[in-house]
């Protein structure tokens, strides 16, 4: 049996097993557990592990990289630079302007960044340094000379001033039209200018692509990160936007450049200060820049700087501030923020329908949750009865404060919820399945919060199974083919792939066994389509709202048991599976957006596509 | 000018085939001499009623003086389509004979080569001259081919993106052979033998399914099953082969709904079978393959006098909407659907829509008018 497990599960398991050898006293009641121990590990489910795992060899690593003198930096440099200055039309001005502060950069690994720029496919870039007080004689020396040697390189020295002020002072000397941030001590990959300057020639202000990490050793890149597209919401959250960040010029400078007081997070800063222009931001979905992993850095250990999070709450804090957003950021531990909705004085009224047909248990627990849970101040309860005749379940109708319409049709999901939307009061509606338990007593509140922003669409709850795993965290269009549920499985306070699971997030759609929409939006997009019969109807007004230019958001401060293995239904419609492709398969051939392609579709985990 | 040859890419049973045998036809009635080449088996000729011009297989090309009356090689070579079938057969006319060259453009060849192939043009373009598939268009050769022309017909205007500046142009229409294609009621005793429920509303689509149009007619079989699950009995009559998978592994929740009829060779007996039909959809949109076809099967829905559902692409954009046909921005699954429920409670607006058609058809879509056009286009530019 031990050929079913990975290594990883495998030496777990048997850690696990030595453990039970110790304590068991029987031996046939130690068999029985093992084989209850191996079954359990078994159905867990197989979330990406996207480390050791996933690698590639350096395109510029070298044993010779090591312990460089000034005068071995310049034999392996000297040579490159000559050819790379044959290349260059100089009285061409540059496209792009690299900035890179250095601060005592260490040789072994600036040779690298250096011949990194150097040998990137587009000739249409300079390299701005400012060197921000370096103590140390090599960086120097060798800067001073970088800018002799080559028309294209242009170095400044300034007195210690800190990261950001360092690369304020590169980007006034910047003459491109764009500037992307470099450290001394990354590298970029030989395409990299050439593929965001395409990109940005279709009309982007700024555009951020995918990045991995050189490992300790140097020899390798690990860990990829691949993200997903322009995720505003996202980003309040995780300090994805990362590397590589190109931005035209002008708009840094009229945000103010960097921010010296988010020094350790000062890229991040700017991203979210940048987020707040309207700007037309893109991502590449390639990997285009390698981030070493040094030791005492965050690349190497996320906890390696313990302010780096006191900083990224104050500029989310901030960010939200000068958007009079009503939260507050907290920290969550792991670079991740969660933001919490402010008290209001006054509270909407919300609409939360349920479509239900007997079924007494799931409708007690699911009422009863409901009223005694929830702290929202002001809300209704719409129930959509499709000719219940269970006595429990009526009376249960009787005993909660529940406004009741009567269904008396063949069950059809859309039609119900439909219904229902058109007694509602509420200028928010709660479309709610009746096989749901409240778990967050403000999870109201953490709807609303998404939902009363303009430009979002529909507000979605996190799912649990009753064993607390995650039943929805969002849908991705195109698994399997069509739409399905992004990180099912997944433990319940896991970060998910790079924080998913634990913020709020931008995704395709939401399931409406727990959605929140605007009655104005719910009735723009025609409500619930009434074709679909069993599935996806969800998926289709999500679409649609995105096509009215919504964002629709999974929020994990909402967060409910599905008891969905309950109620599922085996039947799966193809005629609402071919519907939602006759709608939307454009949609999903292009690629989900907030999936990114590099993602394997037929699975749910955030696998990396096999090569 | 007298002698005429057409080089067709495929043997008769191709729809292209209808247009050159009804041109050729137009073109013998005009005095001039016409033969009709094709790849193989050109005894599929038999298959078409009243022809009244000469075939020959592209193995018998050193025949062609012999069967022109006159004894002489063609005046005019009208090669249909410049896929690489018929521009070989042309390279070696070439060598043998002296003649105005002319080629009929009825599809974007570069969107069919790239959704056939599922590669970019460039890689195609790489391809070994002896390993590229003849039934398509050769990125490169296609163009070179284009240039030497004296005139390029095309089957609609979108196609002139394709022509060379230099070389003269005509939009071609087909026509439809109105002895075979008109009004008249259904055959309720055909009707008994496929089995046609009496409460159902009846489409019908006539034509085979390959990888560009797969999706457009999955619409089709979606629509009339939506139309089944929400109360409205439809049934699809089909004809035609399927060259590509569009529904699935299972089926069964479209093909219930349909009487598939597989390749029906005669043409009358395709219009007894649209006949059958309470409406006629041309499934699709706007886009890179419809923009530059028209469906064979167009002429042949809008003569039967029957409400004809287009997209607003092609002959949809002649087509007066709500008058001629109903023409729609998208034909998918859900316009489907929501059309033939209203078409189906509103019988004066199907009648009305089915002689609008026929009004169409009968001056568009004429093959003597069309025929004329394309001798004047020839006497023009020889």
């Amino acid at each position: 049996m031990s050929h079913l497990f990975r290594p990883s599960q495998s030496r777990k398991l048997a850690a696990k097993i030595k453990s039970l050898a110790r304590l068991s006293t029987h031996p046939m009641s130690l068999k029985r557990k093992i084989k209850a121990l191996s079954q359990r590990v078994l159905r867990r489910p197989r979330y990406a592990t996207t480390t050791l795992q996933q690698r590639s060899l350096s395109d510029t690593f070298s044993a010779a990289y090591q312990n460089l003198t000034v005068d071995g930096f310049w034999q392996i440099l000297d040579p490159v630079l000559t050819t790379h200055r044959a290349l260059v039309q100089s009285e061409n001005p540059p496209v792009m302007s690299i900035l890179t502060p250095t601060y005592n950069s260490s040789l072994d690994w600036f040779i690298e960044t250096a011949l990194s720029v150097l040998q990137q496919t587009s000739h249409d870039w300079e390299w701005c340094l400012v060197d921000d007080g370096s103590s140390a004689n090599d960086i120097r020396t060798v800067l001073e000379q970088l800018a002799e040697k080559h028309p294209r390189i242009r170095v400044m020295f300034q007195s210690s001033g800190g990261i950001s002020a360092a690369t304020n002072c590169a980007v006034e000397m910047a003459r491109g039209q764009y500037v992307c941030f470099l450290d001394h001590d990354d590298t970029l990959v030989p395409h990299a200018i050439e593929r965001s300057l395409q990109e940005l020639e279709k009309g982007f202000d700024a555009v951020y692509s995918d990045e991995d990490k050189i490992d300790v050793s140097g020899q390798y890149y690990v860990e990829p990160f691949l993200k997903p597209d322009w995720s505003p919401e996202y980003l309040r959250g995780v300090m994805y936007v990362g590397h590589l960040l190109c931005v035209q010029k002008q708009h840094v400078l009229d945000i103010g450049g960097l921010d010296s007081q988010y020094d350790g997070v000062q890229d991040y800063e700017l991203a979210l200060r940048l987020s707040e222009h309207s700007l037309h931001i893109g991502h590449i979905s390639e990997v285009l820049y390698h981030w070493r992993k040094i030791p005492g850095s965050i690349a190497a250990d996320v906890h390696a700087k313990p302010k780096i999070e006191q900083l990224q709450q104050a500029a989310v804090n901030a960010h939200l501030a000068r958007l009079a957003l009503p939260a507050t950021a907290q920290q969550l531990g792991n670079h991740r923020i969660q933001l919490l909705p402010e008290v209001k004085a006054n509270y909407p009224l919300i609409s939360i329908i349920i479509p239900t047909k007997d079924a007494p248990h799931h409708l007690e627990r699911c009422l009863s949750s409901l009223f005694s849970i929830s702290t929202y101040p002001n809300f209704e309860v719409v129930i959509v009865d499709n000719e219940t005749s269970d006595p429990r379940a009526l009376q249960l109708m009787q005993e909660y404060p529940v406004k009741r319409l009567l269904f008396p049709h063949p069950f059809h999901y859309s039609r119900a919820n439909n219904l229902g939307s058109q007694y509602a009061q509420g200028d928010y509606l709660i479309f709610l399945n009746n096989d749901t338990e409240i778990v967050s007593k403000d999870w109201m509140q953490n709807l609303l919060y998404y939902a009363e922003q303009p430009d979002v669409g529909a507000a979605g709850a996190l799912l649990l199974y009753p064993n607390h795993t995650v039943q929805h965290a969002g849908v991705v269009m195109g698994i399997r083919g069509t739409a399905d549920h992004i990180m099912r499985g997944f433990p319940m306070g896991a970060d998910g792939y790079a924080g998913s699971l634990v913020c709020a997030r931008e995704v395709s759609a939401v399931t409406a066994a727990c959605m929140m929409v605007t009655s104005q939006d719910f009735q723009a997009v025609g409500g619930f389509s009434e074709h679909y019969f069993h599935h996806y109807q969800d998926a289709d007004l999500c679409l649609k709202l995105v096509c009215l230019g919504k964002r629709n958001i999974v929020v994990p401060g909402a967060t409910l048991i599905h008891h969905e293995s309950a109620t599922r239904k085996e039947y799966y419609d193809l005629a609402d599976r071919y519907l939602l492709l006759d709608q939307w398969q454009d949609y999903i051939e292009s690629g989900d957006p907030f999936y990114n392609s590099g993602f394997a579709l037929d699975r749910f985990d955030y696998t990396i596509k096999a090569a | 000018m007298q002698n005429i040859l057409f080089v067709l890419y495929h043997n008769f049973k191709a729809n292209s085939a209808i247009h050159v045998h009804n041109f050729a036809n137009q073109l013998t009635d005009c005095g001039l001499d016409c033969v009709v080449a094709v790849p193989s088996h050109k005894e599929t000729a038999n298959s078409l009623s009243n022809k009244n011009y000469k075939t020959i297989d592209f193995s018998e090309v050193n025949l062609l003086k012999t069967v022109f009356r006159n004894g002489q090689g063609p005046d005019i070579v009208h090669a249909w389509t410049p896929r690489e079938v018929v521009r070989i057969f042309c390279e070696k006319l070439r060598k043998l004979h002296s003649f105005k060259l002319f080629i009929h453009l009825e599809d974007n060849e570069e969107f069919i080569l790239q959704k056939n192939t599922q590669q970019s043009l460039k890689e195609l373009s790489e391809i070994d001259e002896r390993h590229f598939p003849h039934h398509l268009s050769h990125p490169v050769r296609y163009r070179k081919f284009l240039d030497r022309a004296d005139g390029i017909t095309i089957i609609v205007d979108r196609l002139q993106a394709f022509v060379p500046a230099h070389v003269p142009y005509l939009v071609l229409w087909p026509g439809v052979d109105k002895t075979i294609f008109f009004p008249r009621d259904r055959d309720q005793t055909l009707a008994t033998k496929l089995g046609i429920p009496l409460n159902c509303t009846v489409l019908c689509y006539t034509g085979n399914v390959h990888a560009a149009n797969a999706r457009e007619v999955r619409s089709l079989y979606l629509a009339v099953a939506m139309l089944n699950r929400e109360g409205h009995p439809t049934i699809l009559i089909r004809t035609g082969q399927d060259f590509h998978d569009f529904l699935g592994a299972d089926d069964k929740w479209a093909k219930k709904y349909t009487i598939e009829l597989g390749y029906v060779e005669s043409h009358a007996a395709i219009a007894d079978i649209l006949a059958l039909a309470d409406i006629l959809i041309q499934p699709g949109k706007k886009d890179a393959f419809n923009d530059y076809r028209l469906p064979s099967k167009l002429p042949e829905f809008l003569a039967m006098g029957k409400p004809v559902v287009l997209p607003e692409t092609n002959i949809g954009r002649f087509t007066k909407s709500m008058e001629q046909a109903v023409s729609l921005t998208n034909v998918d699954a859900l316009n489907i659907v929501e059309t033939v429920k209203l078409l189906m409670a509103d019988p004066a607006l199907r009648e009305r829509l089915g002689a609008g058609a026929v009004a169409f058809a009968d001056t568009y879509l004429d093959w003597p008018t069309n025929g004329s056009k394309l001798l004047h286009f020839y006497q023009t530019y020889i």
